[in-house]
This record gives C-alpha cells, structure tokens and sequence, in this order.
C-alpha cells in the first residue's frame, strides 16, 4: 500500500512563503485563494511564548470530515491517501468547507484574477474556469505525482513527481512521500525526530506531520 | 476575511443557510401539531400546506446560495455517510408525502386510502418531517470546524426549537379558527420549557468546551431577547390563557408568534454570527534553529 503525506519541520521553516507562491503559480489559484499557506502564529503561555512559522493546508486526512459531508461524492479519497475534489461533480454548497477543522477548502464566486481583468502568462496556462463556484483545496499536485509514477519516478524523491511546495521550499523543511515505505524520506524524518499533528481531538488522522524540538536545555 | 491562526466567523453559509434551517424547523413542527390536530378533527388542509411551503422555502434558499445550482441533483449521491445528501431524499419523500395528505385533506375529497384513517397520511407526513428535521440536526452537528455547531447539547435544542415554532404557529391557526385545545396549549408549555433548559444545557456546555469568546458573545447579545420574549412572554400568555379560556384566541396567536419568532432569531444568530472556526492550536512550542544541519 501508498499512503502519501506531507513533513513540515518547524526548527527549519522561515516563513518566507515561496512555497505559497509555487502553489498559486502552479495551480493557478485566484487572489485569496492559498491552497498552501504559511503561517505566522504565537504559541505558548506567558513566558515561554514562541512564534512559530506553520506551513499549512489540506492535510489528506485518513478519516477526512470533508468527505463524510460531501453530498454529491465529489470528494473522493484515493487509495494512495490523496483527498480531491471532483469540480464537475461539487455543486458548491460548502459543507465539506465548514466541515474542514483545517479550514484548507476554499470557493470563489466569480473569476479573479490577481491585476485585474487581464490574466497573467501563468493564470493563462494555469486557472482552470471549473474552480469558480465550487470547493478547492491543495491535492498535493495529484498531476505531477500521477505523471511521475507512469514515469517510474518515486514521489517525495524525485523532483518530477513531488508537490511544488516541496520542490520549492529554500529551507529543506518540507518533505513528501510514502509513509507505508520504511525507507523514504519522510519515514526516515518521522522516525527520527518527535513530531504532532494539528487538531488530532478531531480523530481526523491527518497525513501532515509537523517535526519540532524544544528549547535546548 | 483570509483563514487565519485565530478563530473567525465562518464565511461560507449566510442568511440563505439560516432560512434554511428556520424553514426546515418551522415547516416540520408545523406538519407535527396538524397532524396532533387533525386527530383531534381540526382541519389539516391549511397548516399541512404553509408547513410544506415553510420547507420548500427553506430549500429554495438554499438552491440560491449553493455555487452551481444546475448541479443541485447531485446533492442525491451520497446518503451512506452526508446528512445532506439524507435531507434532499427526506425532502422529496416529504413534499410526495405532503401532497398525498393535502389531497386527503382538500375539503370534500375522500380517496380509498383514507376511508380507513383520514388521518393516516398526516401522520405519515409528521414522522417524514421528523426524519428531515433530524438530517438537519445531523448536518449541523458533523461540521468540525465549527465548535458551536459541533457541540452535542445543540441536537436537543435545534429539535426542540424546531417543534415550538412549528406549535407556535399552529397556535395562529387555532387561534384563528377560534378552536383552541387546552391540551396543546400545555404540550406548547412543555415544549418552551424544555426549549428554554435546552438552552441553558447548552450555553453552559459551550463555557465548558471553551469556544471563541466571540461564539460567546454572539448568544450572549441574544440571551435576554431570546430568553424572555421567546419563553417568559409565550409561557405567561399560555398560562393566562390556560386560566382564561374564553378569551384564549389573542393570548395564543400572541404566544405563539413570540415563541416562533424566539426560535427564527435563535438560528438566524446560530448560522450567521455565533459561527466560528476553531482556529489553528498547535499542542507544543516548537524552537527554530535546532535541527541538525
């Protein structure tokens, strides 16, 4: 079996956002639409308060709220653990988006784009018009790994089959792969190191870990 | 507003949501108590129409808030595990349903099924509008990312707001045939009383599971209104009414109105304003810096 998930390491995140910008360029998304976001948030009590740099998104949960919502069976989950919404099948009612502790689903009303009237180069070749009206969300580039596969790539090793937030990231502080595969690269880090996920109460069982350290004593 | 770390209103259902489940409330408890009337040889005819139209109202909202309305079929394909899905068939077995019960009910019409009951279709019509009723209570309650409507105690107090406005409307149509039955008016008592202890169970339950504080205030800006004009003021007319039988009819309409409009007031701040995301919490303090390089 596959199961794909996502490692962010917290000590190496530094908030610069590139991965958010080779989302919206790769996926095309509209203005106010991060499929990946970064995060700059304050946790802790008083005084040990840190601010942390928290890549987000869908987190491709292994018992997705968002599916159990979904009225029309456009949210699917794949057998490789990868969450996606259908666009021609979503009638946009938005309970999968409520439903979402995450918040990671997003809808539009009317085509956006990021000047304007006029589309970008990007926005030409990228935005897809089946977005307007109904839910998105971050699919972990469901394409790129597809096409990589048929390739005999190996998703989270090979750039050619990894998410772009990933191929991106200037830190190394994001890492994609197959955790039913003892050897790959975010098996090795979530082995290695202590890590947590967001909102686990939920019994979501997202497939987006989060590595982290204390303080050094 | 962006998704931030903080939580914030919800921004993906409005007032279109809301009507909605104050339709879909209304419109069952209404088509409940003219069922209870009718067994009691009221007439069904009226409040089984406006229940149905409260209902389909609800849904028609809806159908103009949802982003592709062409689409709306496919809100059929999933009953195993969305209550959405679970509420359209409940509605289209409703409206078939209803319709028989009307035409049974249409003054003068007698058709074959009715010769046995007259009632019998009425009452089938009451336990479908429970079954919708309680898909939309199920809809609520499995939105996680909304702690208020994801609370357990908002089950019993959606329900019980949605039979109390369906009695409090009933009690205008009573009131205006001028046939006020005693007994309803005691089942109404009830029913604001448990609404009002619903209400408490959740208010406290809410305090309890540390929602946003502005959740909070929301219900809190709605407390007295909702608490008084909802149930002290209905609870008092019925009272009186109960104690004063001849002069009942304006006491009822009165209450119930101020009982119904309570429970649409109550949903409208639910939906639209007491509506807040659960916000991002990571359970530990990360460090920057400290992985091995």
């Amino acid at each position: 079996m596959t199961r794909y998930v996502m490692v962010a390491d917290l000590r190496r995140c530094v908030g610069c956002q590139t991965c958010t910008a080779a989302c919206k360029l790769a996926n095309g998304t509209p203005p106010g639409v991060q499929w990946r976001r970064v995060l700059d948030i304050e946790v802790g009590e008083y005084p040990n308060v840190k601010r942390v740099f928290l890549p987000t998104g869908c987190q491709h949960c292994s018992e997705p709220p968002c599916l159990e919502v979904c009225p029309t069976g456009a949210t699917q989950k794949r057998e490789d653990g990868i969450v996606t919404i259908d666009y021609e099948q979503c009638i946009g009612c938005f309970n999968c988006a409520l439903s979402c502790p995450y918040e990671a689903r997003f809808g539009i009303d009317s085509l956006e784009f990021a000047y304007g009237e006029k589309q970008t180069e990007d926005e030409k070749c990228n935005y897809d018009p089946e977005m307007v009206g109904v839910a998105t969300k971050c699919n972990f580039c469901v394409d790129v790994i597809d096409a990589g596969v048929a390739k005999g790539l190996t998703p989270g090793e090979d750039p050619e089959a990894t998410p772009y937030c990933v191929n991106s990231c200037i830190a190394g502080a994001m890492a994609f792969g197959d955790l039913d595969d003892p050897n790959s690269t975010v098996s090795d880090l979530l082995r290695d190191n202590q890590h947590v996920r967001l909102h686990e109460d939920q019994g979501t069982r997202p497939g987006f870990f989060y590595i982290w350290d204390q303080e050094p004593s | 507003m962006k998704p931030g770390p903080d939580p914030h209103p919800q921004r993906f259902w409005d007032y279109r949501a809301a009507c909605n489940f104050v339709g879909g409330g209304t419109g069952t408890g209404l088509l409940v108590f003219a069922a209870v009337g009718a067994t009691a040889g009221l007439p069904y005819f009226l409040p089984g129409l406006v229940g149905l139209a409260f209902v389909g109202l609800g849904l028609m909202m809806v159908w103009f808030e949802i982003g592709r309305p062409w689409r709306a079929i496919n809100v059929f394909f999933r009953p195993q595990t969305s209550w959405m899905s679970r509420e359209s068939i409940a509605a289209v077995f409703l409206f078939a349903i209803g319709a028989i019960a009307l035409g049974s009910a249409w003054p003068g019409v007698r058709l074959p099924w009715t010769m046995a009951s007259p009632v019998a279709p009425a009452l089938l019509t009451a336990l479908t509008g429970l079954g919708f009723l309680s898909c939309q209570i199920g809809m609520l309650h499995a939105v996680r990312g909304v702690p208020a409507w994801r609370e357990r105690t908002l089950m019993p107090l959606v329900g019980l707001t949605g039979l109390v406005e369906g009695l409090g409307l009933y009690l205008i149509f009573m009131a205006l045939w001028g046939r006020v039955l005693p007994g309803m008016l005691l089942i109404a008592l009830g029913l604001i009383l448990a609404r009002a202890l619903a209400w408490r169970v959740y208010r406290v339950a809410l305090d309890r599971g540390r929602v946003s504080p502005m959740t909070m205030a929301a219900l809190e800006r709605i407390r007295t209104g909702f608490l008084l004009a909802g149930h002290g003021l209905p609870a008092v007319l019925l009272v009186v009414a109960l104690l004063w039988q001849e002069q009942a009819g304006p006491l009822v309409a009165l209450a119930g109105a101020a009982a119904t409009v309570g429970g649409w007031l109550f949903k409208l701040v639910l939906i639209t304003r007491a509506a807040h995301t659960r916000g991002v919490s990571l359970p530990v303090v990360p460090v920057r810096g400290t992985s091995p390089s």
